[in-house]
């Protein structure tokens, strides 16, 4: 990818200013690390963080067969979101394979039209629909943004592509809007979250009653926004959903009301591990085109009951016939680091790869995720991991591998 | 940040020669470019260094990095502190996070290596070239 191709989000000059270190990131330039990545991954889990997801994508589904097309093209079930209610989803092939993994917003009514974000306002006049009217709002990973939107519309003007579980007539075709470059996505992450929020935000219902995986609009300094209990950490948190020409103003005022707190901005470095420490999978990294939710420990959002859908007959067999290879979480048992790529072995042969590695901060071990035979699932299951040309050991844990404080 | 009475790499190990003995190490730059180290995989005492020849693997959070041998010798001493202590690499890349030392068996390849200013000179220019990973 040449220079011209990378991104910067709205927020590069803020993150220059604090001195991050860099890296590339599905075309995004983003912040790497800020201090450190311990010191930011610690700062997750016992204060609070701030990122800056300003490169996830945000498609909006709007229009009477929103509901519809998208209980058949994803593999969880969106039929059973009340409005304000989030849900985490696959989007398959028709071989099962997945095409990117995504979070859905069924978004809430608002009784107060003025304190709406720009993105979703221009939506609603964009495709003459009124506010409020069966909306989603899917967020879909950053290197998948145009392959996805890609897919939606050629499964809509080509419904034989999904093969046996192929269903047509959604009428009329719902709208199908990428809003990234006008949604700025900021995350508030860690134990002291509400209380940082809170100090800022105002919404419709009370902050403290806001569940997880639920969302709601309201105002963060002053700014319209929709704020969901949602986030890729394993600790209570907030995804705020902003207009892009904002970004900077709320971004300064969270640093300015939470550092305080201990509030402190936080990189993909930590990202990572932090995901990493709760088995939560990576697109490109731990699932992509050539696993299956059933293999990667995703079944739960799969939904055979609610009928058809793209995938199911492939997945049913699947599951008939038994899942070969299954994601495992690996703790190593001496001080050794696992990267991705590395063979994982037992009893002399490799039995499966890396996929994503690294270090705990929490654990202060090496962790891995990967997948192996279903026989040495497991926990418990002795393994080894091969680095560098030696072989070291390696247990299947229990995940989370570190305990998650999300807000049930 | 680059000590003066030190020899430098292009791959950012620094030299400290006294007598027929060199200390070994990384620089500044080296470990803010690693961020966070969390363990070190030394060699022995008698390990024969090769110069140009990988030694040591320096594994941080996010990376995992080979420290070239800067000069060619026979380890003598190796800093076992980095066992439990990682960090050290981090907070004194000079001092207490020193890697191994080594007596010399070519100390003609000394020449071969940067000063201070020189070294500070490459460095800067990486740095121009953006400091991406």
């Amino acid at each position: 990818m040449n220079q011209q191709q990378i991104r910067s989000t709205p927020l590069a000059s803020r993150h220059a200013m604090l001195g991050a270190r860099w890296t590339t990131f599905a075309g995004w330039r983003m912040p790497l690390q800020y201090t450190g990545i311990l010191a930011e991954h610690r700062a997750v889990r016992q204060a609070a963080a701030l990122f800056d997801l300003c490169h996830m994508g945000e498609v909006l589904i709007t229009g009477e067969a929103a509901l519809p097309f998208l209980a058949w093209s994803i593999t969880n079930d969106p039929a059973r979101l009340e409005s304000g209610q989030a849900q985490y989803s696959c989007l398959c092939l028709p071989d099962g394979g997945i095409v990117d993994d995504i979070v859905i917003y069924r978004l809430p009514r608002s009784e107060s039209l003025g304190s709406l974000p720009r993105w979703y306002k221009r939506v609603c006049r964009q495709t003459d629909s009124p506010e409020g009217e069966a909306s989603f709002l899917v967020v879909v990973n950053a290197s998948c943004r145009e392959k996805d939107l890609s897919w939606w519309k050629r499964l809509l003007s080509n419904p034989e592509l999904a093969g046996p579980d192929r269903k047509d007539h959604f009428s009329p075709q719902p709208n199908l809007i990428d809003a990234s470059d006008s949604i700025a996505l900021l995350a508030v992450q860690g134990p002291r979250a509400e209380e940082i929020l809170r100090s800022i935000a105002s919404l419709e219902t009370p902050l403290s009653e806001l569940r997880y995986f639920w969302c709601d609009w309201g105002r963060v300094a002053g700014v319209p926004a929709l704020v969901a209990r949602t986030g890729y950490t394993g600790e209570d948190g907030f995804e705020l959903y902003i207009d892009v020409q904002e970004a900077e103003a709320v971004w300064d005022a969270l640093l300015a009301a939470g550092s305080p707190k201990g509030l402190t901005p936080a990189g993909l470095g930590a990202r990572d591990t932090l995901r990493m420490e709760m088995k939560y999978a990576l697109y490109g990294n731990d699932i992509d085109e050539s696993i299956t939710p059933l293999e990667a420990g995703l079944g739960w959002a799969v939904k055979f009951q609610k009928g058809l859908f793209v995938g199911r007959t492939a997945l049913v067999r699947q599951k008939i016939e038994g899942i070969k290879r299954q994601l495992v979480a690996l703790v190593m048992e001496d001080h050794a680091i696992p990267r991705r790529g590395c063979p994982i072995v037992y009893r002399g042969k490799q039995v499966g790869t890396v996929t994503s590695g690294g270090f705990s901060p929490t654990l202060e071990r090496g962790i891995a995720l990967g997948y192996v035979p279903t026989s040495l699932v497991p926990v418990g299951t002795k393994l080894e991991v091969e680095i560098r040309g030696e072989t070291h050991p390696a247990r299947v844990a229990r995940a989370p591998l570190v305990p998650s404080h999300i807000k049930r | 940040m680059y000590p003066e009475d030190l020899r430098y790499s292009s791959e950012h190990e620094w030299v400290k020669v006294e007598g027929n003995k060199a200390r070994i190490g990384v620089t500044h730059y080296a470990q803010s470019e690693l961020g966070d180290v969390v363990f070190v995989d030394l060699p022995s005492v008698g390990d024969t260094l090769v110069a140009g020849q990988a030694f040591a693997v320096i594994e941080s959070v996010k990376s995992v990095s080979d420290v070239y041998a800067p000069v060619s010798g026979t380890v003598v001493a190796v800093n076992d502190r980095l066992s439990d202590s990682p960090e050290l690499i981090n907070q004194s890349p000079y001092e207490d996070g020193w890697i191994v030392e080594v007596e010399l068996s070519d100390p003609s390849e000394l020449d071969n290596l940067m000063t201070a200013d020189e070294y500070r000179a490459s460095v800067a220019g990486e740095e121009a070239d953006g400091g991406e990973d």
